[in-house]
């Protein structure tokens, strides 16, 4: 699993508003058998973005998400992807901050039965700059 | 053993006429004690599972389509709401609006949690376009654990479209708990 991202920051009324571009290569194996077993009806797959800030603890941000159905092509190769959803933190805990790490989940949704939610091995650590942007579009 | 009428009885009325007139006050209060016992124990699964939950509604049947394609209208899920389950981004989480009964089934988006424990979150539906901002109260951006029910932890598809059933026609539900009744009062362990 790899992740290779850019980023910049941009002030959007008073909380920090972090631009992030991103690729993916996943192959949704468990193992040499395929995740998407009998019981498998689809994988619920979400990029996601931890990291502490002065205001809070623990912040989580979902960037992207993407719904694969049980017959989808199970590799993912994904290119200069855009975050689907802003990245707003709570506050301005992303200017400067040198430690958001980015990581890929999925939820299992089974035909019947249990709901898990399962972590991807790999994650990337991504650094925010010190300054703000103010022309870069986007 | 009971005095029946011999031959061939004209219809299931005639039938449980017969059996009413034919018992006596004793069988009578013996079927409603049966019919208490089976209603209490019901009760008592019903309070067991909150008990082992933590959650106040341990099943909850879907009631819309914004999870589609992974819930659909009917289906059944089975929540947990463990205090010290932590809230997370990804989590499919059943809450209540401040002041709304009806419960909503979407998932955590945006988590902001302070050292303290204290933790405000963001959900959305799988299958809408927007988060959630415009289904809360007015001027409420974020949920807190207070409005949680439950986390789902585990799903059957189609089994609670009978509560949506008996709920869009009350009819249906009076005559399925009427034949119920009749049953339990009138049948008999002989």
């Amino acid at each position: 699993l790899r992740k290779n991202v850019e980023d910049f920051t941009g002030p959007r009324e008073r909380s920090d508003l972090g631009f992030v571009t991103f690729d993916i290569t996943a192959d949704i194996l468990n193992g040499k058998k395929c995740i998407f077993d009998w019981n498998v009806k689809q994988l619920f797959l979400y990029l996601s973005a931890e990291y502490s800030t002065k205001n809070n603890a623990l912040n989580q941000v979902v960037l992207w998400d993407k719904i694969m159905l049980r017959g989808d092509n199970p590799r993912l190769s994904l290119k200069d992807m855009k975050s689907k959803y802003f990245f707003f933190d709570d506050g301005n805990g992303l200017k400067g901050n040198r430690n958001i790490t980015l990581t890929l989940s999925w939820n299992v949704v089974p035909n019947a039965g249990i709901l898990p939610l399962v972590t991807g091995s790999g994650h990337v650590s991504v650094p925010f700059p010190d300054t703000y942007e103010t022309t870069k579009s986007y | 053993g009971w005095p029946r009428s011999g031959g061939i009885r004209g219809g299931v009325a005639m039938d449980l006429f017969g059996d009413l007139r034919r018992m006596n006050k004793r069988q009578l209060y013996y079927q409603v004690l049966n019919f208490a016992m089976i209603v209490s124990s019901a009760l008592m699964i019903w309070k067991g599972l909150i008990v082992v939950t933590g959650s106040e509604s341990p099943i909850v049947v879907v009631l819309s389509g914004s999870m589609e394609p992974a819930f659909h209208r009917g289906d059944l899920l089975f929540l947990t709401n463990f205090h010290d389950d932590p809230i997370r981004a990804g989590e499919i989480v059943v809450f209540k609006v401040e002041g709304r009964d009806i419960p909503i089934v979407h998932r955590v988006i945006k988590v902001h949690e302070k050292g303290n424990g204290n933790i405000k979150f963001l959900t959305k539906g799988d299958n809408n376009e927007v988060d959630d901002r415009g289904l809360y109260k007015e001027g409420q951006n974020w949920l807190e654990k207070k409005d949680v029910v439950g986390r789902a932890r585990g799903f059957l598809p189609y089994v609670g479209m009978v509560t949506i059933i008996m709920n869009d026609y009350p009819k249906f539900k009076y005559a399925l708990l009427a034949v119920m009744g009749a049953y339990v009062l009138l049948k008999r362990e002989s």
